[in-house]
């Protein structure tokens, strides 16, 4: 896990750092704003990423600056990067956790129903609408919500209005970034499920749930279902993180200053520590979630030990 | 592909379809300048042929081929032609309207399938000969080479995709067509290489791989001969999918400024056009169209490797290969 961490911050580190004419344009652009920050800039850049000394060095100077808390400041507007990124975290979560439940939310019942029934009239239909809502731009659902809520009055940018901070108002400018979040998840977890249920349908202890005379009802629920609920646990691991590092697009085009923002404003305006920031966070909430996943199998599967003895 | 894989993919009308589909956007990308442009195909002046001539004045006793439709991607009409404010409705002259530089939106979006079918197309082929080459040789050598290329792989998947693409796009002084091409394959290898090795890992237990051995053949032959073709379904079967996951890659890069530059046509530019206009009733379709034009395209590459799949391992009939979707997975949820 940590070596994986690892990889993903030297991977950064190393694009980063090989940006083509990346000090100069940095002191051009600074230049050109007339701030007097260049000199104290260029050295922060400098001290940030090891620009003085060899690659190695200057990541394993880089790491030890990580470790000891020490993001650096911000370019932009000299803040640190670390408060930035605890602005960010809460509205990205705000908006990542409700998608989550509410994509594992309808997409239990759907997995169900198809694999109750496979190639019956449910199943096919819904299995056609997932592979529609599968191939479909999410910046082209945005829009299309953004579109259709303009005429409807809902809020279709920023997190409030302005002048309020009623929880409704709130509640009002999340419901499309989430509902946009939501179908993408629901598509996934969907088929997701209902191929590890089709799976599961096959085994020798449905057969032998069916042979003792139970409803099918009871055969679908309680013993196809939750075997086939267990590799959902994976794809939560590997979904939470990918929410969390920034919807990227979702964020940008409703406005919300999430990760997401926080980086796409990083990677617009070259302002690197705030990248290398935002790229940390977002491998070590990768780890975090491939770790929960590992525990929630633990948790939820016997026959899976984390301390190798075996029940 | 042998008859009996063609003889399964073809047995299901979707399979069918998906293909036809793809195959009538390409051959609308390959010809976009037939069906729409402001130059003329052919120009026969002065006793000469001209094949898309520059400047193309027709005089007296001239003649000249154009094509379908009389606009092209890049035309910005003047100022004084113009009716009305931008961005136009759709008209005769324009059928669905123009962006808000003026520009024709059925021209741009006939251009557009150019950028992101060849960005999507490039981009796999790279991709999946990469992750195949990688994929065999990590399988089949295992040792240190298996432990190298799994671990950057390891890396790479679980980087979150978007964010790895914005970064090394952004660092770049100016993003093209053929650095987006390159960012996704080289950063989308990894998918192939997985399931490559899998593949791999099977294939060199099979008592041919070791009745090649024992025939004495090299590794390198073994390798080539025996591993390296037995391994080539599962990356078909990427390819294709690779393809339309290129192309939403490609668009959503482009949508947020970091994949096509300006003033390519692209899908993915396109909608970002619109989404400048977003509430403009007249830019409705420049939102709606080229998001329907990536689906299309989208949902053809896929259908067909949903089909290929079914038909080059007839036991995995119906089902879903997980690794298919957990990157899918990180790549929706970005």
């Amino acid at each position: 896990m940590v070596p994986i961490l690892l990889g993903i911050t030297l991977v950064a580190f190393a694009v980063v750092r090989a940006a083509p004419g990346d000090a100069l344009a940095l002191q051009g652009e600074a230049a050109l704003r007339g701030g007097g920050a260049t000199v104290s800039q260029m050295r922060e850049y400098r001290r940030l990423m090891g620009l003085d000394d060899p690659f190695l060095l200057g990541y394993a100077r880089w790491l030890g600056q990580l470790i000891r808390g020490d993001l650096g400041r911000s370019f932009r507007d000299g803040r640190p990067v670390l408060v930035l990124l605890f602005e960010a975290l809460p509205v990205t979560l705000l908006l990542a956790l409700p998608s989550l439940f509410l994509g594992y939310l309808l997409a239990v019942p759907i997995g169900i129903v198809s694999a109750a029934r496979p190639g019956g009239f449910f199943d096919r239909s819904l299995s056609r609408t997932v592979f529609l809502l599968y191939s479909l731009p999410i910046q082209w659902v945005a829009l299309v919500l953004v579109v259709a809520a303009a005429s409807l009055g809902l809020p279709i940018y920023g997190l409030r209005s302005e002048g309020t901070r009623s929880l409704g108002d709130l509640l009002l400018h999340l419901v499309l970034p989430i509902a946009c979040l939501t179908y993408g998840s629901l598509a996934v977890v969907s088929r997701y499920l209902r191929s590890s249920m089709l799976e599961a349908m096959g085994q020798d202890y449905v057969r032998t749930a069916r042979a003792k005379g139970l409803s099918e009802s009871a055969v679908v629920l309680k013993h196809a279902l939750p075997n086939s609920l267990l590799s959902l646990i994976t794809l939560f691991g590997l979904t939470l993180p990918a929410l969390t590092s920034g919807a990227v697009i979702v964020e940008r085009i409703f406005g919300l200053p999430g990760m997401g923002k926080l980086t796409f404003d990083a990677v617009l305006g070259r302002d690197v520590p705030v990248l290398m920031g935002a790229i940390t966070l977002a491998g070590a909430l990768t780890l975090i979630g491939i770790a929960l996943s590992d525990l929630l199998y633990a948790a939820a599967d016997p026959r899976i030990s984390l301390t190798g003895r075996r029940p | 592909m042998n008859g009996a894989v063609w003889s399964r993919f073809s047995r299901r009308r979707r399979n069918l379809f998906g293909l036809g589909l793809a195959l009538a956007l390409g051959v609308q990308a390959l010809f976009a300048d037939f069906i729409a442009g402001d130059r003329p195909i052919l120009l026969h002046k002065a006793g000469k042929l001209y094949l898309f001539p520059d400047a193309p004045e027709v005089g007296p006793g001239d003649w000249a081929l154009w094509p379908l439709f009389r606009h092209g991607p890049y035309t910005i009409p003047p100022l004084a032609a113009l009716r009305g404010p931008l961005p136009q409705p759709p008209s005769v002259d324009h059928p669905l309207g123009t962006d808000n530089a003026g520009r024709d939106t059925l021209a741009r979006l006939l251009h557009g399938a150019r950028a992101s079918l060849g960005v999507g197309i490039a981009a796999a082929a790279v991709q999946v000969s990469l992750g195949l080459a990688l994929g065999v040789l990590a399988g089949f050598l295992r040792g240190w080479v298996d432990f190298a290329i799994t671990r950057v792989a390891e890396v790479l998947l679980s980087f979150p995709l978007l964010l790895l693409l914005l970064v090394v796009q952004g660092v770049l002084l100016r993003t093209t067509l053929l650095s987006t091409m390159a960012v996704i394959a080289l950063t989308r290898w990894a998918d192939t290489s997985r399931l490559v090795r899998a593949e791999a890992l099977r294939v060199r237990e099979m008592p041919y791989v070791e009745a090649s051995r024992a025939l004495g053949s090299s590794r390198l032959r073994t390798l080539l001969r025996h591993v390296l073709p037995n391994c080539l379904s599962p990356a078909l079967v990427a390819a294709t999918f690779g393809v339309g996951s290129a192309v939403l890659l490609e668009s959503a890069l482009s949508f947020l400024g970091f994949g096509a530059p300006e003033p390519t046509a692209s899908w993915g530019l396109l909608m970002a056009d619109g989404f400048q206009d977003v509430l403009d009733p007249n830019a409705r379709l420049l939102v709606l169209l080229p998001g329907l034009a990536i689906f299309l395209a989208v949902s053809a590459f896929n259908l067909i490797g949903e089909g290929l799949r079914d038909a080059l391992d007839p036991r995995t009939q119906g089902a879903v290969a997980p690794s298919a979707f957990i990157t899918s997975a990180q790549k929706r949820a970005l």
